[in-house]
């Protein structure tokens, strides 16, 4: 199986990663939107595939990628990454697809209505060979929340329910001034440090120097905005588990309750009480009981893993492009 | 000998005519070319039905195998008033109509041609039509007596072509296709850069000599009779022939008569002729049916086709030429092709001086009108023979036919492609 891919940016380029061409197609749209942008070089690029897996597959860029690749006969997956809502897509278009990979059961439900093909949850993929666990644990209980600062992080949550004495480091890149500002005031007074340049090693060492790992996501912000696609699937819980970290996670964030399957080494929360009760008795020393690095990252590594993700999406095109060309279908659907 | 999966050799094709007009609906010859080639390949024995726009009118006549189901979006007497309907109407006339997309899927699953003959597509969303027709592997060849590629591509939003169309316009170039000329070739390969993976066969306009008078004495009473026929409208050269007139006139050359049949507003035509003192001389006697203009020609000596450049080639110059009446035509239309300069026909520029020029020269008898009129019949009734003609068309639509896997018209994605390919187009040229 070989395999390229292709995304739209400004300009034109190509990068090899791993054994996988990646190019990058000029938009040619006259519209600048990130989720927008359009390449008619598709119906080349195209052109030398079997499969073609759309992952943006709700934007505009989705709707016209999916088009191009069903007039020419290929066989088509669509995944939804939360980018977009496109009216074509979501009222019809979503019937070209022979297949439908869905990052979580959350993100499935979002289209579910609207497919009517072979369909596969796989939540992931993680890098588990390079987010890995430290050698040994940090010696005082240390807090981190990673995601974008965005109302709908729930990052407000989280300070707001910051026990005193426990360390808290707010990982990501602000996309939102004021929200950032409301942060920076009800930090004060407690230990929370603000980290935004973050790159992907300094990202590892922070997550090798924290004890356990908040998500706050939500439905509705602080401001009372509805965000109806949170966390379509939680990347950073699952690095965070990669690298051995125990988990709490909002019940209102969207997939985040998927992912944590074992109490042992992941809580949900539903209130602020709740979350200040997790936080307090991590502090403490009373959750999790054990060392639960090696379970964390076992079970990541069983449902997320590069390799075990590669091997069953490979699986799932395989049978979907069976289906399509009338062959022999090898393997029932993973649903 | 054509093969199909239908699992049998026949020796007649299984043809689905598409087009835009079909008569008795006309506008112009493209769609009167369709009707007469439609009749001609099942009068030699092939299964042929014609898809094509509902007629505005009530057509009783049409037989069983004449399907008028399709929208039309074009030729409308009131236009669009704002640029975003007018973006909307185009769209529709050029790329697609989903409700005629699905029809012509009806169509071929019904009728599972072997191949499917396309005339003018403009205004029924004929992007969409060709694109299903490549989805299923459905061999088709297209007709070209008008720059029809030009029309569907460079009316649309280029990314809602591309949609039909792909990144390079090459549907066009998937299909075969007939070419009423060269000039119709270099004018769509100019204008769209669409050029065709086969050679374009050539099939020129024609005349069907059955029935058809012939010009036996010319320059009766020492007067130059001369005639057009067609649509009364600039790109025609109605002005040039009003001018042209005015200029013999002052130079006190007046043993000739014009006469000019056709539809259109000929009002500012016929104050000019006023103005400039050649009412006598000009006469515009309105419309005529086809039939009953190629029962007057044989009364003329010369037709004159002072048409516009792009003008793919012009049938009415060959059916004057064929009753022997000698065209004097615009040295770079179409027809030029074929009728050869001084011996067939006079080719002129395209300006009254160069027409009064022409027509002089039949006055003066420096030019020979009659031997001119009669070798042009000879040639036109042989070389452009209706019956020639239609065998190439035939031979052009064999080779054309491929094996087609019909099951392809089953598939279920496609009906869902088609209509999200359709809106997907609407909302791209909506949001640019």
């Amino acid at each position: 199986m070989s395999q390229a891919m292709v995304a739209i940016g400004d300009k034109a380029s190509v990068a090899l990663r791993g054994r996988a061409v990646v190019r990058v197609l000029p938009n040619q749209r006259v519209l600048q939107a990130p989720m927008g942008a359009l390449s008619t070089a598709l119906w080349e690029e195209f052109e030398s595939f079997d499969v073609v897996h759309v992952h943006q597959s709700l934007t505009d860029f989705g709707a016209y990628a999916c088009s191009v690749a069903a007039s020419m006969g290929k066989t088509v997956v669509l995944t939804d990454l939360g980018g977009g809502s496109n009216p074509i897509m979501m009222q019809g278009g979503l019937g070209m697809a022979d297949g439908v990979v869905s990052i979580s059961a959350y993100a499935h439900k979002m289209i579910g209505a609207g497919v009517r093909c072979p369909f596969a949850i796989m939540i992931g993929p993680v890098d588990t060979e390079s987010l890995i666990p430290a050698t040994s644990p940090p010696e005082k209980p240390a807090a981190i929340a990673v995601s974008r600062i965005m109302p709908h992080k729930g990052i407000d949550r989280i300070i707001r329910a910051l026990p005193y004495g426990l360390k808290l480091r707010v990982v990501g890149r602000v996309y939102n001034e004021s929200y950032r500002a409301l942060l920076g005031e009800l930090a004060v007074g407690k230990d929370v440090e603000f980290i935004h340049d973050a790159s992907d090693d300094s990202l590892l060492s922070l997550y090798q120097r924290s004890t356990v790992f908040v998500q706050g996501s939500c439905f509705t912000d602080v401001y009372g905005n509805v965000e109806p696609k949170t966390e379509l699937m939680g990347l950073t819980t699952l690095e965070a588990m990669s690298c051995g970290l125990p988990v709490i996670v909002s019940a209102d964030g969207g997939s985040l309750p998927e992912l944590v399957t074992d109490p042992a080494f992941g809580r949900v929360f539903t209130t602020h009480d709740q979350l200040s009760s997790l936080l307090r008795r991590h502090l403490a020393g009373l959750w999790p009981m054990r060392d639960v690095r090696a379970v964390a990252r076992a079970h990541v590594i069983k449902t997320s893993g590069l390799a075990e993700y590669g091997h069953r999406l490979g699986e799932f095109y395989a049978d979907v492009h069976a289906r399509r060309t009338g062959g022999e279908v090898a393997h029932s659907c993973p649903q | 000998m054509p093969t199909s999966t239908r699992g049998e050799q026949e020796a007649k094709l299984r043809i689905l005519v598409l087009s835009n007009l079909y008569p008795p609906y006309v506008l112009g010859g493209y769609e009167i070319a369709c009707h007469s080639v439609t009749r001609g390949l099942r009068a030699i024995g092939h299964d042929v039905e014609v898809l094509a726009a509902h007629a505005p009118f009530a057509t009783p006549d049409d037989p069983a195998w004449v399907h008028r189901a399709l929208s039309m979006r074009a030729y409308d007497a009131v236009e669009p008033h704002t640029a975003d309907l007018a973006d909307a109407k185009c769209y529709e006339a050029g790329a697609s109509q989903y409700p005629n997309t699905s029809t012509l899927l009806s169509h071929l699953r019904r009728f599972r041609p072997d191949v499917v003959y396309v005339w003018n597509l403009w205004g029924i969303g004929g992007l969409a039509l060709l694109d299903l027709l490549e989805q299923v592997g459905i061999a088709w060849v297209m007709h070209l007596m008008d720059s029809v590629p030009t029309y569907l591509l460079n009316n649309v939003a280029p990314i809602s072509a591309s949609l039909f169309a792909r990144h390079d316009a090459s549907l066009f170039r998937r299909g075969r296709a007939i070419a009423m000329s060269e000039h119709v070739l270099a004018e769509i390969e100019s204008t769209c850069g669409v050029r065709f993976d086969h050679a374009p066969t050539i099939v020129p306009g024609w005349v069907n000599p059955v029935g058809l008078g012939q010009r036996s004495h010319y320059r009766e009473g020492g007067m130059l009779r001369l005639v057009t026929a067609g649509s009364i409208q600039e790109i025609k050269g109605t002005r040039l022939i009003v001018e042209a007139c005015a200029r013999l006139v002052s130079e006190g050359k007046i043993d000739f008569y014009i006469d000019i049949y056709g539809f259109g507003s000929a009002e500012a035509y016929v104050q000019l002729a006023a103005q400039l003192g050649v009412s006598s001389h000009v006469r515009f006697l309105g419309p005529r049916t086809h039939d009953e203009i190629l029962a007057l020609l044989p009364e003329y000596d010369v037709f004159l086709f002072p048409t516009h450049a792009r003008e793919p080639f012009g049938f009415a110059p060959i059916e004057a030429a064929a009753c022997g009446v000698a065209p004097i035509i615009t040295r770079n239309a179409g027809c030029a092709e074929r009728l050869v300069d001084e011996v067939h026909a006079l080719k002129i520029d395209r300006t009254a001086q160069s027409l009064a020029c022409a027509i002089d020269r039949f006055l003066t008898g420096e030019c020979d009108v009659a031997a001119m009129g009669k070798r042009a019949a000879r040639m036109v009734r042989s070389d452009m023979n209706f019956d020639r003609c239609l065998s190439t068309v035939e031979q052009v639509l064999s080779e054309a036919v491929r094996p087609t896997d019909f099951r392809e018209l089953d598939d279920q994605r496609l009906p869902r492609v088609l209509f999200a390919k359709h809106t997907l187009g609407q909302y791209l040229t909506a949001r640019r």
